[in-house]
């Protein structure tokens, strides 16, 4: 009576096995969609760092929204992206190529990355494995997270090798090892510059000194040609989700904040973050936090729409800029990291950076009339380049305004978060109502509710 | 010629004969019986009173017949006028019904209950929904109408939900042959990036079945009643045996024609007071946010006094400039919105039958305009049953239905007047395109808003969801009788059938570039069985041995090829795509091989035992757990036959009970992990770790029922009672068990759980009054009382119902200790006196936790039926009940939030108190709470009390008490019919959901389902409220 069951139950839709780099495109693209569009990269990030103010719809600008704006990323980054990067880490190690291997930990380092700068502790080392019996995972503090995914990074840039990659799969870089090679460095820097001058980070400076000292074992960027970015193609579902999301909503206007500081610096990249408002006239910001009569009052076509380049449907979604790596450079020098070099160069190097990713050239004053000054107004210097920079790279903005305070935001007069910009996104219901023990035990770590309200590790 | 002179000669001769036909226990008249004069196809059927009247040569006889009283022969005579009357046959007042696998039996000795429904039963009221005919008319049976739109899905559960994860529905078996009842309305959604996708409800399997061809509906309740069903027995069958000429002396015409009329059941009282906007602001210019609240779509704008303002349809000068308009109230434009809905039925049916063959051949044509402008339902049905003696012991039958139905358009617009401003006039927007649109482009809409919503009638006329579906259920069978006593059945059947779902969608909000799906669903199941049976007495008892096997055969296979973005305007064709396609396509199959067996055994017809084994062998389980075995034991003893206390207050009294073993296997492919497919990059296809935690070691699920009842006939007849007491578990349930994500899956197959309902199901029928004079009145009462229980998830601390795009975030999930189907969510913050909380601003505060704030099952429901008969004319009215259990009612809440339902004129020119406390901690931590005291304005109050993320402001108690039909017919009286050559003609006037006699619920319809017939109830969404039809029906017998 069971004759023919194993053939008739045989999946003929879905692949059992796969080359490895089918696994790529998809993860890579829902990726760096979550982080450049979604609820972090159109709003959270852009809103709360005040690079972009809403026109319509501004409750999420005064921190009220529904639970989708915390539970989408946190869905996606986890069983879309990480999940299939960890099968590609499998898969690289049981059919000996090493590359694959590589590439699945720094794209799955990354998102934790994200992750935990965005909702604080999360599950990390027992997340994602669920296949092998783990559905509960435990939430590790956000630095152990940090910790680990330098460590992880580090093994991933020494992993990498001479093997082939397939080009097609790899939509980042093309196959081109020596890019993950500098994305793994340049990201591990990144995750340092948070932990340096922490105690209860003491190897934060060694290994920085370790990387910025050894160019030829760990590389970093080292141009705009280095730049993580995703090269949208033309048509949906594969082009910029900016460009996706203007198709239907026009919801969004530039901060008034931002055209206020770049007016001030007489800052080319105001005309190609902004468009000048339609009914003519000059770049109009709008303030954060209006309520929907406010803000519908300033008009539509009477305020700054976000820069055409910005829309295009192939402008690339960036995930980490060579600018930003002269930014934490700079930083880094400033805190007497030596291998970081001069802090005034590497400052000046990222601005130069910034204005040529947009296709500008540095004005001829620019440089003097900003030179860098020194003791703390540098660092506000620094961090204030970098946020005029970071534009497109909303979460890092929001990140880096969290960890410093700087730019100096005004906080929107009319809001839900007790007068504060929100520090952190709460974790998702999900978690509350299956993972519910492991859930409470990490906001008791962080000491506090589920709320946005509770400062970060590296904010601390 | 010798024949033509009989024929003449007989013509010569004929006479007038009128007579009345009576019973003999009561001398009343007896409606509807046959009289026929043998050997001719010359005959009649009795009116309200028992007369009938017809032409018969002298000396003919005349057959008289009637279901429950024993035939007569009657010689003619001389006689015109004659009066006969008839004996009940005692032998058929035990009812004989069909029992599982189609095998029929006499009701007495069944150790469970089941019930039956006779065909005229189903139409009475005329529902398109042959699922909406069961409605309060079964205890047990809970039968959800999802909405008002044509050809709408509806659910039917019988004794609770037994299982957690699949679907609960009962099986539905056609002449012997399972057919397929799924709905597949979820659109797939893999790859489909729009998500601007309402739910469209394709209608359920069983929908398609006509009530005009129906003969009896057989519902079996559970386990008991369904063992030898095996593993899909679980939630019960539905067996449905359709009209045949069996039994049909020569031949007979029917012809039926029905037209009904609906308008919606209920609608919102909305407030006329004020219009769009928001602060008591509003001026239009481009209803997307551009002028002055004209992108909110709410109204808490200008009170509606006539003033003038820029609106949507003010003129505009050469400089661009709106000219100022009234702002008036048009308080009926959602009701003026709806039309009339007209639904015509015809059916014309021959049936005729003699000693060796029958046939019956019907025709339908159903056609349902729907309330909205431009949706309808088309139904065609050819049916056509037939049977053959071949030889003495060799008999062969064969039935087919061709269905064809579908849609030009199925939709039923969610929200679509609860976001709204309440000044628009509906019937402005009419004209939903701006005249002087280039055709050859895509047309721009007119309307009030432009941010969330299209032109109503634009959606409804520019953006359709067409369904076209053909289905074929037919099966033949061969019955050999070597021997008297032994019977060998062979049948092979086919449900099939191919969906082709066409949705073409313009450019509007939310769409840039216009769409077009075509998603076609081809389903087949193919069964094969036989079965062997041996009937024979020995001395006191008596054996019946059924011995038989099945094969059974699934298919399943959708292609969905989503155009999501149009290059060329209007033409709708996949190749015209600007984007990457979304793509979704899949086949299933499913193999399912079983051998089962019955024993039953009478002693002395008043001990009855009935033992069942079946075996399945299912493809889906993994080597080793593929074969699985299910018995039941049921017995029963007529204690009035078998002790000899009968009498005439209690001539019947039978107790039964039984106990049965059934289960469950699970969907094709669940045991092995695969890769999931995805939009692919550029040219590159790619693939993603699938989400779902595949299991190799499923078992199948198992369910244990017990059942015990007691049946009595009372006062010589004239009340009958059936009480049911039953217990029921399901273990092992195969779970698609959410997990937390941070695991990197979303979902988790696994076998855990256990589910329990126990319940009491109470059934009387009586006929109070039976006078002499013709005037009779017949009461049936249902009453069906399910508790459940989930008992255990297997360590699950609860599993989530409701995947996917929640509706506010609330979750429908089981949760051991719990019944099924509890509502979980956010609730208002209280203090402990229980006043609800306000913040220091006089803002309602909602919890920052969730909790368990309501349940989708009801306590207990049930049904009154009355009849009344004088004469010609029959009255019957159906009230069905429904006590308990809770509804999360969307468009309440959000018509509260958005000011346009009617009680949120509270406040508007003086702000509101929220009532409650504001609470104070204090220095030492304390807490002390005083009265609010903080006034807000109404638009801030109802926006915060109605909190859009507070789950509890949205749930409601959803008992109701509905009047679910009545029907006046008019029986033409036979005499002015006989010269028609006409048998019968019936009038009727028919109405179904007549009335909502007890709600707590406001505004809304409490029966209703947003997510269709699946297992997701208790949601509403501010679609389409079901219809109140009313019709007129004329019923033609030849």
């Amino acid at each position: 009576c069971e004759k023919d069951f194993d053939t008739i139950n045989a999946n003929p839709n879905d692949p059992v096995s796969l080359p490895a780099e089918l696994l790529l495109p998809h993860a890579i693209r829902i990726t760096a969609n979550s982080v450049v569009g979604g609820s972090l990269g159109l709003d959270v990030g852009p809103l709360w760092s005040q690079h972009l103010a809403r026109i319509q719809y501004t409750e999420i600008d005064q921190f009220n929204f529904t639970t989708d704006t915390q539970d989408t990323p946190w869905l996606n980054l986890y069983i879309e992206a990480n999940a299939s990067y960890q099968k590609l880490i499998e898969l690289g190690k049981s059919s000996g190529n090493e590359n694959y291997q590589a590439i699945g930990i720094i794209m799955r380092s990354y998102v934790f990355s994200q992750l935990t700068d965005v909702y604080g502790d999360i599950p990390y080392k027992e997340a994602l494995l669920g296949t092998q019996g783990t559905v509960y995972p435990k939430y590790d503090a956000q630095k152990d997270v940090y910790a680990g995914l330098v460590a992880e990074l580090k093994g991933a840039s020494e992993l990498i090798n001479t093997k082939a990659v397939n080009a097609d799969g790899d939509i980042l870089f093309k196959g081109d090892m020596s890019k993950w090679k500098k994305f793994a460095n340049s990201l591990s820097l990144r995750l340092l510059n948070r932990m340096l001058g922490k105690a209860d980070s003491p190897n934060a400076k060694t290994e920085m000194e370790r990387i910025l000292s050894d160019p030829a074992k760990y590389p970093v960027m080292a141009s705009n040609a280095d730049n993580v970015q995703l090269m949208y193609l033309a048509a949906a579902p594969n082009n910029n989700p900016l460009n996706q999301n203007r198709k239907t909503r026009d919801d969004h206007r530039v901060s008034k904040t931002l055209v206020d500081k770049l007016k001030s610096l007489n800052d080319p990249r105001l005309a190609v973050y902004a468009k000048k408002a339609e009914s003519g006239g000059d770049y109009v910001g709008v303030p954060n936090g209006l309520g929907n009569v406010d803000a519908g009052n300033l008009g539509l076509a009477r305020t700054s729409k976000i820069g055409d380049y910005f829309v295009a449907a192939t402008t690339p979604g960036v995930l980490m800029s060579f600018a930003e790596l002269n930014f934490i450079k700079a930083e880094a020098a400033l805190k007497g990291v030596t291998a970081a070099g001069d802090a005034a160069k590497a400052y000046e190097e990222g601005i130069k950076a910034s204005m040529t990713q947009f296709g500008l050239t540095v004005p001829a004053d620019y440089l003097t009339v900003n030179k860098l000054a020194t003791g703390d107004a540098a660092r506000t210097q620094v961090l204030e380049q970098k946020w005029l920079a970071l534009f497109g790279q909303e979460i890092e903005a929001w990140t880096e305004y969290r960890r410093t305070g700087i730019p100096a935001l005004k906080v929107p007069t009319q809001n839900y978060n007790a007068g504060m910009i929100p520090t952190r996104l709460p974790y998702p219901s999900s978690e509350e109502n299956l993972n519910g023990p492991n859930f409470k035990a990490a906001l008791a770590a962080m000491g506090g509710a589920n709320t946005m309200q509770t400062k970060l590790w590296w904010a601390k | 010629i010798w024949i033509l002179a009989i024929s003449a000669g007989w013509a010569q001769t004929a006479r007038q004969i009128t007579g009345k036909i009576l019973s003999k226990t009561d001398g009343a008249g007896l409606p509807g019986a046959n009289v026929l004069v043998k050997g001719t196809s010359v005959g009649a059927v009795t009116d309200a009173e028992g007369g009938f009247s017809l032409s018969a040569a002298p000396n003919s006889t005349l057959t008289v017949s009637f279901i429950g009283f024993i035939s007569q022969e009657l010689p003619l005579g001389n006689q015109t006028q004659l009066t006969i009357t008839l004996v009940e046959d005692a032998s058929q007042l035990g009812e004989v019904v069909v029992t599982a696998l189609g095998i029929a039996r006499d009701k007495k000795a069944l150790g469970y209950n089941i019930q039956e429904l006779k065909g005229a039963e189903l139409t009475q009221a005329r529902p398109t929904n042959l699922i909406n005919a069961l409605s309060g008319k079964i205890a047990g049976v809970q039968v959800t109408n999802s909405n008002g739109q044509p050809g709408a899905s509806s659910r039917i559960m019988i004794r609770g939900a037994n299982s957690i994860g699949s679907n609960n529905q009962p099986m539905f078996v056609v002449d012997g042959i399972p057919i397929i009842n799924s709905s597949n309305n979820t659109a797939p959604s893999s790859s489909a990036t729009n998500t601007n996708n309402t739910t469209v409800d394709y209608g359920n399997g069983a929908a398609a079945i006509n009530p005009d061809d129906v003969e009896t509906i057989t519902v079996l309740k559970g386990a008991n009643a369904a063992a030898l069903y095996g593993s899909r027995a679980a939630n019960g069958v539905i067996l449905i045996t359709t009209k045949s000429g069996k039994g049909q002396k020569g031949l007979g015409v029917s012809i039926n024609s029905n037209v009904t009329f609906d308008r919606p059941f209920r609608l919102p009282e909305y407030q006329n007071e004020y219009g769009q906007g928001s602060k008591g602001l509003f001026s239009y210019v481009d209803g997307k946010g551009g002028g002055v609240g004209d992108g909110v779509d709410e109204s808490w704008g200008p009170r509606l006094d006539g003033r003038l303002l820029p609106q949507y349809n003010s003129p505009v000068g050469a400089d661009g400039v709106r000219t100022a308009t009234p702002w008036i109230a048009h308080p009926d434009n959602v009701k003026d919105f709806h039309e009339t809905g007209v639904t015509t039925t015809n059916n014309i049916a021959i049936a005729g039958g003699g000693d060796k063959a029958d046939f019956r051949l019907s025709f339908t044509n159903l056609y349902q305009k729907g309330m909205y402008p431009n949706t309808n339902y088309k139904r065609n049905t050819v049916a056509f049953n037939a049977g053959y003696q071949l030889s003495k012991n060799l008999t062969a039958r064969a039935s087919i239905n061709y269905i064809r139905d579908g849609s030009d358009n199925r939709q039923n617009l969610p929200l679509y007047w609860t976001w709204f401003g309440r000044q628009v006039d509906l019937n402005d927007l009419k004209q939903f395109e701006q005249p002087g649109t280039d055709p050859s482009q895509w047309p721009v809409q007119r309307n009030w808003n432009t941010n969330y919503w299209n032109n109503p009638y634009y959606v409804l006329n520019r953006q359709t969801y067409a369904n076209d579906k053909d289905r074929i259920i037919g099966n033949v069978q061969l019955i050999y009788k070597p021997l008297e006593w032994l019977s060998i059945m062979g049948r092979t059947g086919t449900d099939y059938g191919i969906d082709r779902r066409t949705t073409k969608r313009a450019r509007g909000v939310g769409l840039p570039n216009g769409e077009f799906f075509e998603d076609n669903v081809f389903t087949r199941e193919s069964n094969t069985d036989f079965l062997a049976t041996a009937d024979k007495a020995f001395g006191d008892i008596r054996a019946t041995i059924n011995v038989g096997g099945n094969r059974r055969s699934e298919y399943f296979q959708r292609d969905y090829l989503g155009a999501p973005e149009l290059r060329i305007p209007n033409l709708y064709n996949i190749s015209n795509s600007a984007v990457g396609l979304n793509v979704y396509n899949r086949n299933t199959q499913k193999v399912v091989n079983s051998l089962y067996g019955s024993a039953g055994f009478s002693f002395r017809d008043y001990v009855f035992l009935d033992l069942t084994a079946r075996n399945d062998w299912s493809s889906t389980l993994p080597v080793g757990n593929r074969s699985y075995f299910y018995p039941s034991v049921s017995g029963s003893a007529v204690l009035t036959d078998m002790l000899g206390f009968q009498s005439n207050t209690l001539p019947y009294l039978k107790i039964r009970a039984g106990w049965a073993q059934v289960g469950n296997d699970t969907d094709p492919y669940a045991i092995q992990q695969v890769y999931q497919a995805e939009s692919p990059w550029g040219t590159t296809p790619t693939f993603s770790e699938n989400n779902l935690i595949y299991n190799s070691a499923l078992k199948p699920e198992i369910t244990r029922a017990i059942e015990a009842g007691v049946e009595a006939r009372l006062f010589g007849n004239r009340l009958n009672a059936e009480v049911t007491y039953y217990d029921k578990s399901t273990s092992n349930q195969i779970l698609r068990a959410n997990v937390p994500v941070s695991s990197g899956y979303a979902t988790s197959i696994i076998n855990a759980g256990e589910i329990r309902n126990s319940g009491w199901e109470v059934e009387l029928t009586g006929s109070p009054v039976k006078s002499a004079g013709g005037f009779r009145w017949d009461v049936t009462v249902n009453y069906a009382r399910n508790r459940s229980e989930v008992v255990d998830l297997g360590g699950l601390t609860n599993y989530q119902i409701n995947t996917g795009a929640l509706l506010r975030n609330v979750i429908l999930e089981a949760r051991p200790g719990s019944p099924y189907g509890n509502f979980y969510g956010t609730y208002y913050a209280r203090d402990p006196q229980g006043n609800y909380l306000f913040d220091k601003s006089g803002i309602s505060v909602v919890s920052s936790d969730r909790k368990v704030i309501g349940n989708i099952m009801p306590k207990w429901t049930g049904g009154l039926q009355n009849t009344i008969s004088y004469k010609a004319f029959t009255l019957s009215t159906l009230i069905d009940v429904r006590v308990g259990g809770q509804l999360f009612a969307h468009s309440i809440n959000i018509g509260r939030y958005t000011g346009v339902l009617k009680e949120t004129l509270e406040g508007r020119e003086t702000g509101i108190v929220g009532n409650g406390t504001v609470e104070t901690v204090n220095a030492d931590g304390t807490k002390t709470y005083a009265p609010n005291t903080t006034n807000i304005s109404a638009e801030t109050y109802f926006h915060t009390f109605y909190n859009r993320n507070n789950n509890e402001a949205y749930m409601f108690d959803a008992d109701y008490v509905k009047w679910r039909e009545a029907r006046l017919s008019f029986t033409l009286p036979s005499k002015l019919l006989a010269r028609a050559k006409i048998r019968s003609v019936v009038f009727s006037v028919v109405g179904r959901n007549l009335a909502l006699l007890y709600s707590k619920v406001p505004h809304i319809d409490p029966e209703t389902s947003f997510y269709g017939d699946g297992n997701v109830q208790g949601f509403e969404n501010g679609n389409l409220p079901s219809a109140r039809s009313i019709g007129f029906n004329l019923g033609f017998n030849f």
